[in-house]
């Protein structure tokens, strides 16, 4: 930051040794700062000269300067209560103010959203993260610039937790080949990294040696993205071992990719959305592994019936799993007749919640299962929603 | 409120001479005090001497001291009250605080540039509060008359403003 000549930060170090710096976050609200009220001004005849603005004054301009003493730390507080248009006429006072006003967007912005930005390149993008260095979340959808520019960003924002990458455009057309995840990108650790999201990249393969150098990784999230996503998982998993929450949908991911996720022991939470190629197999293979895993969520898996609910449930699954959910699955009939023959399990675990959304396909069904061994009393909670047809 | 605990005052001196006496608690708001006290200075009858702050601004402080150091004293003391008169009450503090800082600029800057030396945070939120709330809508040479600012742009850096961002001398001087 600017200190100017003329700014005594020194006087304050002088006049009192003790005096703190102010360097609190400005994030901080002001805990003592009062609403904001309409203060009733005098209207002082006569001084027509400056204008409406001006002759509200109150008082007459100040003989001295009114802010050489106060910090940088100071202007940037009140700087950062005004709205950017507020800001930007602070900054068009003088040549110091403009300097604090100018570094004050920047140097503490921490979530940073680009959309939509196709001129864009790498370098563009790293610059802007040497700009930047207190991102925590960055959020990027439909832009130009390619993988490499992660590079960059990983290096000048050490702080970033979350990670959002959508519709990229400019990253290498690697889709469907599996070996390109060794592809020589050397990202950088990212240690505080925990939540990545890629979401409808065609070569989303390519951020997997950015994902798997975070090691403190808790929740991925891999939506809609072309590949062949088994080994990818096998070695994200390697590496990031603390996942607790795996969202995967649309994606070309089996049996393979679901035993390399249950070596993920401290699961909690697994989407698995319109992953066709898992079957009963693989999930019971999670569920078995991961014990701490207390919400499935599945949907529409082609080959993942209801019969994966009633066995996880008869199985040793039942005292920690509090949620599972089948969402518009496509239950086989023999699912049904599964889950009502399961009825011993509910008596363990009172806790359950049961989401049955529209998948319900007859009402007999139902009923079947509520008169089944006092289901609706054991139950905790059970919400069923959204009618079949 | 402090009824086991005897009473410790301590004195303020401001760069004129003026003496202010306010109990330690209140005192203690101020970083700058507390550290004084911490290293065992301050309590004699000499009290802390309070350079660049003049009596008249020092007594404003003592002042917004006192006025928080009884509230929060009083919020101690009922703890089990209700929420609803803890937040009456927090507001009723707010709007003492909003009267208290209706002050014009001049006083306002010394406040702050006092209460940032003696590092008394809530004081110094209040004040760059109301100095936001100031400039509000106010134009950058409204601004620069109000606070007394020297316009201290060379005509190139005006030139490289009007270059890179040419809407904004029309829109705000």
């Amino acid at each position: 930051m600017g200190q100017s000549p003329s700014s005594p930060l020194l006087a304050k170090s002088s006049s009192s040794s003790a005096s703190p710096p102010r360097r609190r976050s400005l994030s901080s609200s002001f805990p003592m700062a009062p609403p904001r009220t309409t203060r009733t001004t005098v209207q002082v005849a006569g001084t027509g000269a400056g204008g409406g603005g001006a002759t509200a004054f109150t008082a007459p301009p100040p003989e001295r300067d009114l802010t050489q003493d106060l910090p940088d730390e100071i202007l940037t507080l009140v700087f950062a209560s005004l709205s950017p248009a507020e800001r930007n006429a602070c900054s068009l006072t003088c040549a110091r103010w403009k300097e604090v006003a100018a570094a004050l967007p920047s140097q503490r912005l921490a979530r940073l959203k680009l959309r939509g930005l196709r001129q864009l390149s790498d370098d563009g993008l790293a610059s802007l993260a040497r700009a930047t260095p207190a991102i925590r979340k960055l959020s990027v959808s439909s832009c130009s610039f390619g993988p490499k520019a992660f590079v960059a960003v990983l290096r000048s924002c050490p702080l970033l937790e979350d990670l959002s990458v959508k519709r990229l455009r400019g990253l290498p057309d690697t889709a469907g080949a599996a070996t390109t995840i060794t592809e020589e990108i050397l990202f950088p650790p990212a240690s505080l990294l925990r939540s990545v999201c890629l979401k409808d990249l065609y070569s989303a393969l390519c951020f997997v040696p950015l994902v798997a150098s975070s090691p403190n990784l808790r929740s991925l999230k891999i939506l809609r993205c072309s590949g062949a996503w088994d080994l990818p998982l096998e070695v994200i998993v390697a590496r990031a071992h603390g996942l607790v929450e795996l969202h995967l949908e649309k994606l070309q991911v089996g049996d393979r990719g679901l035993a390399a996720v249950s070596a993920c022991a401290n699961l909690e939470v697994l989407f698995l959305v319109k992953t066709p190629e898992c079957t009963d197999a693989g999930i019971i293979g999670v569920a078995d592994k991961c014990h701490n895993c207390a919400n499935y969520i599945l949907t529409g898996g082609a080959q993942i019936g209801l019969g994966i609910m009633a066995s996880w449930l008869w199985q040793k699954d039942a005292q920690t799993c509090k949620s599972s959910s089948l969402l518009g699955s496509t239950p086989r009939c023999r699912a049904s007749e599964c889950l009502v023959n399961t009825a011993v399990p509910w008596s363990v675990s009172p806790f359950v919640v049961v989401r049955l959304l529209a998948m319900l396909r007859s009402f007999a069904w139902l009923s079947a299962v509520l008169h089944s061994r006092n289901f609706a009393s054991r139950v905790a909670q059970s919400q069923i929603l959204g009618w079949g047809h | 409120m402090a009824a086991g605990k005897p009473v410790v005052m301590v004195t303020l001196v401001s760069s004129d001479g003026q003496s202010f006496q306010l109990l330690e608690e209140a005192a203690l708001l101020s970083a700058m005090v507390r550290d004084t006290i911490q290293i065992g200075q301050g309590r004699g009858p000499a009290g802390i001497p309070i350079r660049n702050i003049t009596g008249q601004t020092l007594s404003m402080v003592v002042v917004y001291c006192n006025k928080h150091y009884t509230a929060a004293a009083a919020a101690d003391g009922d703890d089990a009250a209700d929420e609803e008169k803890k937040v009456a009450n927090k507001k009723q503090l707010r709007e003492w605080d909003e009267q208290f800082i209706n002050l014009e600029q001049d006083k306002l800057y010394d406040i702050l540039v006092a209460a940032n030396n003696l590092g008394i945070d809530g004081l110094v939120d209040l004040c760059c509060w109301r100095f936001a709330d100031m400039m509000k809508g106010k134009s950058a040479s409204e601004i620069r008359v109000k606070l007394g600012i020297r316009d201290d742009f060379t005509s190139e850096q005006r030139a490289q403003i009007e270059k890179d961002s040419p809407w904004v001398w029309s829109r705000t001087t």
